[in-house]
């Protein structure tokens, strides 16, 4: 269990954010002093401190320095009274991970306390390198045993030591991120932060003030000093995920800092020095974007310094009986259930021969499905997720020309009709659901009307994603991560010949 | 700018206490309980400070107190403690007595609203 200390003298905010985190599973000490506080830390190893910024007799940033001393990596949150503390923006430039202003938002804090624990966490836990599959391994594992997976884990071997920037590419849930905290621990720099950051996530102009800070009144509602993550992170590494995203202007300030470690907060003259590892991943086409003229060129030179690329599923079919055996036992584990067995030959039969468009993250996601639907010690296919079971049987279909159409790949019918068909059918689908007393409804109907919402506005763009975003209110990152889960393609119909093969 | 004449203002506002608390009525309730255990003896520590001259005393308590009433949105004690936060030595003792007789009188407006809160 991930576990938080809160040091701070009034013992209101310490009962609330111990009220507040044990709601969301986090374990919580406290300590109304600063010494108190480091002698906890020492003992409790907690992944995460909330700090009073004025403790009695001791300023909160020689108290950061001393915790420091013990762990450099641990985020530190300091609790200030004041929105403007210049204080706080002083520790934020030594390293602090937030702060946060009385009176507290707990609902805020709990997601603010939960990304700090899931940074500590990438920092902290070990990804394994090796092809030999340890299933008690309560950290992350790349698993395989594949020649490609091999080369993999070479490359990593060669360049984490060398602080040069690393660009890792590969379709969606392959492990991009595995790679990254890979390099960072294996790097010379693993004892100070890892930051990472997903620039699909986020609008343009917040990427930017993200990553390098702004100024007071840079902007409307810029109401206080930001200071960013290449600013905090100085002597760390920061980690880019889907660098594709970033817009023109952010990748014009990213190639400065990677070229001499410099840059400026946004709305701010003054020039701020810094030393980050920059790691990037992205499973778009750089090279093609360089032409369309939407990634600077001299850009993608810089990042792509030592390329890691890591292969689809379906191009390293031997390591999928491995990686079943190894979610298999990470889901018992997870989920508390040691009954189960294994799979059935039938059901081996139909996870081997799937194609898995969205890689492993997608198998870890169906065998915890399939694990959750089992009522037995065998897991067969009638436990699978329908998609699974259905593609299988709708592999006969040809789809090339005439009017572009959003399908989803894996559907027996697969075109906007029959996606529609299916969303008028929502009532009947929940009272089926019900009756087969599901366990995840709501995710189960939110998906369903997903589905049909994205393939829809892509229909209507006709697969534009820039025009589906903005129609959706959403970022151009959500919706090719929805197209990725979704299984979601622009392809032209022309008819479903049952003989042919696909 | 004159701040807005606090009699008017509620004492507390506890929708906005609750949003941030998630909606948990029971946590409103024990930190009333808190305030109610606490907040006296800081009162009694700013008049102290008051009646010692002692500027910082009087500041740190106010600070404290803001700390503790910003729990409830207790907008009539917070303006009051924030400006006694602000004073300077050269604000002379009629402004500062002039205040703390003001957060007296808000002070016990919002002891007998949070009482309500703790039954």
């Amino acid at each position: 269990m991930a576990s938080a200390l809160v040091v701070d003298d009034d013992r209101s905010l310490r009962y609330m954010v111990q009220v507040s985190l044990e709601s969301i599973g986090i374990e919580v000490v406290t300590a109304s002093t600063a010494e108190e506080g480091v002698q906890l830390l020492a003992q409790k190893s907690p992944d995460v401190i909330l700090l009073d910024i004025m403790l009695p007799g001791r300023s909160g940033l020689e108290v950061l320095k001393d915790i420091q001393a013990i762990d450099r990596r641990l985020p530190v949150i300091f609790v200030t009274a004041d929105n403007a503390s210049s204080t706080a923006i002083e520790a934020m430039q030594l390293g602090a991970y937030d702060y946060v202003c009385k009176p507290l938002d707990l609902p805020q804090l709990n997601r603010l306390v939960q990304t700090a624990i899931n940074s500590r966490q990438l920092m902290n836990m070990p990804v394994a390198l090796a092809a030999d599959l340890d299933e008690n391994s309560s950290g992350k594992s790349f698993v395989g045993h594949s020649q490609e997976m091999l080369d993999v884990f070479k490359a990593i071997a060669r360049v984490a030591a060398q602080d040069v920037p690393v660009l890792i590419r590969g379709e969606s849930g392959t492990g991009k991120e595995l790679v990254a905290q890979a390099l960072y621990q294996h790097s010379h720099r693993r004892d100070q932060p890892f930051m990472a950051i997903n620039c699909a996530a986020l609008p343009d102009t917040l990427l930017e003030s993200e990553l390098f800070g702004h100024e007071k009144g840079a902007f409307t509602g810029a109401d206080r000093r930001r200071i960013g993550k290449f600013e905090q992170c100085h002597g760390g590494t920061i980690f880019l995920d889907e660098v594709g995203d970033m817009a023109l202007v952010v990748q014009g300030k990213v190639l400065r800092l990677l070229q001499d470690q410099r840059f400026e907060r946004v709305g701010g003259n003054e020039t701020i020095c810094t030393n980050v590892r920059v790691i990037t991943a992205t499973n778009r086409p750089l090279e093609q974007m360089v032409e369309e003229k939407t990634f600077r060129a001299d850009l993608l030179y810089r990042l792509n310094g030592m390329t890691i690329s890591l292969p689809p599923l379906r191009e390293r079919r031997d390591d999928i009986p491995l990686l079943l055996r190894y979610f298999l036992a990470q889901a018992q584990r997870s989920l508390n259930k040691f009954h189960i067995e294994g799979l059935s030959p039938e059901c081996l039969d139909i996870l081997t021969s799937y194609r898995w468009p969205g890689n492993v993250r997608e198998m870890q996601s169906v065998v915890q499905q399939a694990v959750l639907n089992a009522s037995g010690p065998i897991i067969i296919p009638d436990f699978l997720p329908r998609e699974i079971t259905e593609g299988r049987e709708s592999r006969n279909e040809i789809r090339t020309n005439p009017a572009p159409v959003a399908i989803a790949r894996q559907e027996p019918e697969s075109g906007i009709e029959s996606e529609r068909a299916r969303i008028g059918d929502l009532g009947q689908f929940i009272e089926q659901r019900l009756m087969a007393n599901s366990n995840n409804l709501a995710a189960e109907v939110i998906e369903r009307v997903e589905r049909y919402l994205f393939a829809r506005v892509l229909d209507l763009t006709n697969g534009n994603q820039s025009q589906a975003a903005d129609i959706l209110g959403v970022t151009r990152g959500k919706i090719r991560d929805r197209i990725a889960t979704f299984n979601i393609s622009m392809e032209r119909k022309v008819r479903v010949d049952k003989g042919a093969d696909a | 700018m004159r701040r807005q004449p606090i009699q008017r203002l509620p004492s507390i506002n506890t929708e906005i206490a609750l949003q941030r608390l998630n909606g948990n009525k029971a946590l409103l309730a024990t930190l009333a309980g808190f305030f109610l255990e606490d907040a006296p003896q800081l009162l009694e520590q700013l008049h102290e400070g008051l009646r010692s001259n002692s500027l910082q005393q009087v500041t740190q308590s106010a600070h404290r107190l803001r700390g503790l009433a910003s729990s409830f949105e207790a907008g009539p004690v917070m303006q009051l403690t924030a400006e006694i936060e602000s004073l300077r030595g050269s604000d002379g003792p009629s402004r500062i007595n002039e205040l703390a007789t003001e957060l007296d009188a808000e002070f016990a407006r919002l002891i007998e609203t949070l009482q309500s809160l703790t039954t």
